[in-house]
């Protein structure tokens, strides 16, 4: 009964004129920089969030959560017709859904591909519906050392689960928490690494770093290269899939909606991992393996709907604990402070309508993509041809005025850059920039949660092991790391024999 | 391993406090002493993967592609340096011509129509809807109105 009252008051909030324009706005943004290569989620949010000062709260994270939610969809129709993906998370559609377009089934490939989103955003936002009441309970009665113990989980899953090397992930997790620390003390109100400056003694703010290391990172890389994407020509019929490829792809669409929504939950995990898990769980178990890779539309459907429910999954830790599980969570947990509302428990229980309003205007979000992205595939291809020199000009402006209208500060724009810079150089390099950007957002919390253990533990450390959450959450981490160590000496070991 | 350095030593200067009443340093030391621990680690490791192999991969992917980066990077710090003094529309349309005309060359037409475009919608979605306050210089939406009047 309860549920179904909050439903409703969640659709109250969502189905507003005001609200209804945003969430539409968002997708149509998503959509946008999901299908054009050079800006992703991430920049494009932390773009939008100074535009959302003007706005009541609610509003603000429904269109932030409707670009999030339509980069998904977006990026799907450049992996199939061009090979090129539009966002991270769709890399591995490339795979199978390019080779379905060379077949002439790129129509399918597209359909199967917005459906399969669509079922798995659903299944996933009403399972959220179904545990964030639980598990927002669950969280009051989580104290400091909870806290701590669960972001140490966080940033040693996000360093586990990192594509390229565990060391460098954590190298990347060290300085991210170190630049948490630049500011004023909140325990003794100190100074620390402002270098007598007032703009670092308010802290370094994760947007300009944010856009700085995905936003001109991305671009100062793509302009190394002058080589031209061309779309493949083909006409995109039959979008509707058939009875056939309906049956091939149900399974994968539920256990993509599964695995993504576990992944989304879990920090580290995040929309990319997601599609990968899903596909090479697909390949794992179908009965012709050998498809994979040349068309088979199992490979589109299940990573597809992988990477949307993983989105809904992802607001889960965010909304009920106060935890972003990935980066573009840190920036939209960013976005909620801004607007002076604290994620977590007790947001459910102070601010109900914005929490089941920014859930209704998920559900709302995901049947406007399905009908944005079917019949506007058309228009999408026309997007796609526009040239790239003709865009990074644009999106670079974007950014340096998106990025100068939060505090109206020339040394936020000089930070950008530095940052895009510095992202330049990582990419280069093969580091990771999204376990920085999350040990930036959480190395704050975990310093506050980690000071207040020890007050009350009086200093004694294995005061951790004595509260049951406490010690279940550090375990685990320690269970991992070990792990993983032991996995690298083997393979070291393997290689010098 | 420098940047861990100095963060360990700043730590200490800030204040380690004790472990009952940790200090404004404490978490900096934490984070310096992992990062020296894993740089060095890395160092070591990258030094016996490279023993003896030469590596062959270009740091730039095109001969020339040092240029566009670097220039972009140029065309972004200037902007930042000639905004307050120049106003809002100028360095946005300086900046948006450089970057269609001089890091990948559009015509000339289409380069002034193209940044006048991003620079008016910048305007109009920033400034006049979103009330984001531009510097202004010689040029600026009040000397525009006063032309039109």
């Amino acid at each position: 009964m309860v549920f179904f009252e909050n439903l409703v008051l969640g659709f109250s909030v969502a189905l507003t004129p005001t609200n209804l324009f945003f969430c539409f706005l968002g997708t149509l943004i998503g959509t946008l920089i999901g299908v054009l290569p050079g800006i992703g989620p991430l920049a494009t949010i932390s773009l939008l969030i100074p535009t959302t000062f003007y706005m009541p709260p609610a509003t603000g994270i429904i269109m932030l959560a409707g670009v999030y939610f339509g980069s998904m969809y977006g990026g799907s129709t450049t992996s199939i017709l061009v090979n090129v993906p539009g966002e991270s998370a769709s890399v591995v559609t490339c795979l199978d859904g390019y080779q379905m377009a060379r077949q002439g089934r790129a129509g399918p490939a597209l359909g199967i591909a917005a459906f399969g989103s669509f079922i798995a955003g659903t299944l996933g936002l009403i399972v959220l519906m179904l545990v964030a009441s639980s598990l927002a309970e669950f969280a009051l009665k989580m104290g400091p050392p909870e806290y701590f113990s669960l972001l140490i989980l966080g940033i040693i899953m996000t360093v586990y689960l990192a594509q390229g090397s565990m060391i460098k992930a954590l190298i990347m997790a060290a300085i991210g928490i170190f630049l948490g620390t630049i500011g004023t003390d909140s325990f003794t109100s100190q100074s620390r690494f402002a270098f007598g400056t007032l703009y670092l003694r308010n802290g370094i703010d994760i947007l300009p770093v944010v856009m700085g290391l995905f936003g001109i990172a991305e671009i100062l890389t793509n302009l190394e290269e002058t080589t031209r994407t061309e779309i493949f020509k083909t006409e995109i019929k039959h979008l509707f899939p058939t009875i056939q490829d309906w049956k091939d792809s149900i399974w994968p669409i539920l256990r993509g909606s599964l695995v993504g929504f576990f992944l989304g939950v879990i920090p580290g995990g995040g929309p990319v991992i997601s599609s990968f898990a899903s596909y090479v769980i697909e390949k794992k178990i179908s009965k012709y393996p050998e498809r994979f890779g040349k068309g088979a539309i199992e490979g589109v459907a299940g990573p597809e709907s992988a990477n949307n429910s993983c989105v809904s999954g992802a607001f889960i830790p965010l909304l009920t604990l106060g935890i972003p599980s990935t980066a573009v969570m840190a920036i939209i947990l960013s976005a909620l402070v801004v607007h002076g509302l604290r994620p977590g428990p007790l947001l459910l229980k102070n601010y109900p309508d914005v929490f089941w309003g920014i859930i209704a205007s998920m559900y709302i979000g995901n049947a406007m993509l399905l009908v944005l992205n079917l019949p506007l595939i058309g228009v999408w291809v026309q997007v796609l041809k526009v040239p790239y020199r003709i865009l990074f000009p644009i999106i670079l402006g974007l950014c340096m005025v998106g990025v100068y209208s939060m505090n109206n500060n020339v040394l936020d724009i000089g930070l950008m850059v530095f940052f895009g810079v510095t992202g330049y150089f990582l990419r280069k390099f093969d580091f990771e920039a999204a376990p920085l950007v999350l040990a930036v957002v959480i190395g704050p919390m975990m310093e506050d949660s980690l000071r207040q253990s020890l007050l009350i533990f009086r200093g004694n450390v294995f005061g951790f092991f004595h509260r049951p959450i406490a010690s279940a959450f550090l375990i685990f981490s320690f269970i991992l790391l070990a792990y993983s160590i032991v996995a690298w000496a083997r393979k070291k070991g393997r290689v010098y024999e | 391993m420098i940047l861990a350095l100095y963060v360990i030593v700043s730590g200490f200067r800030l204040g380690f406090g004790e472990w009952r009443e940790p200090g404004p340093g404490f978490i900096a030391v934490g984070s310096g002493c992992l990062l020296l621990f894993l740089s060095a680690l890395w160092f070591v490791m990258t030094l016996i993967k490279k023993w003896g192999i030469e590596t062959t991969k270009r740091f730039f992917i095109e001969s020339d592609s040092y240029k566009r980066v670097l220039l972009t990077l140029l065309s972004l710090i200037v902007f930042a340096l000639i905004l307050n003094k120049t106003g809002f529309i100028i360095s946005s349309l300086v900046l948006m011509i450089f970057l269609f005309k001089a890091i990948e060359s559009q015509r000339w037409k289409l380069t002034i129509l193209l940044a006048a475009i991003v620079t008016f919608c910048c305007v109009i979605i920033f400034q006049i809807w979103l009330q984001v306050q531009f510097p202004e210089g010689p040029i600026s939406i009040y000397t525009i109105k006063k032309w039109f009047r």
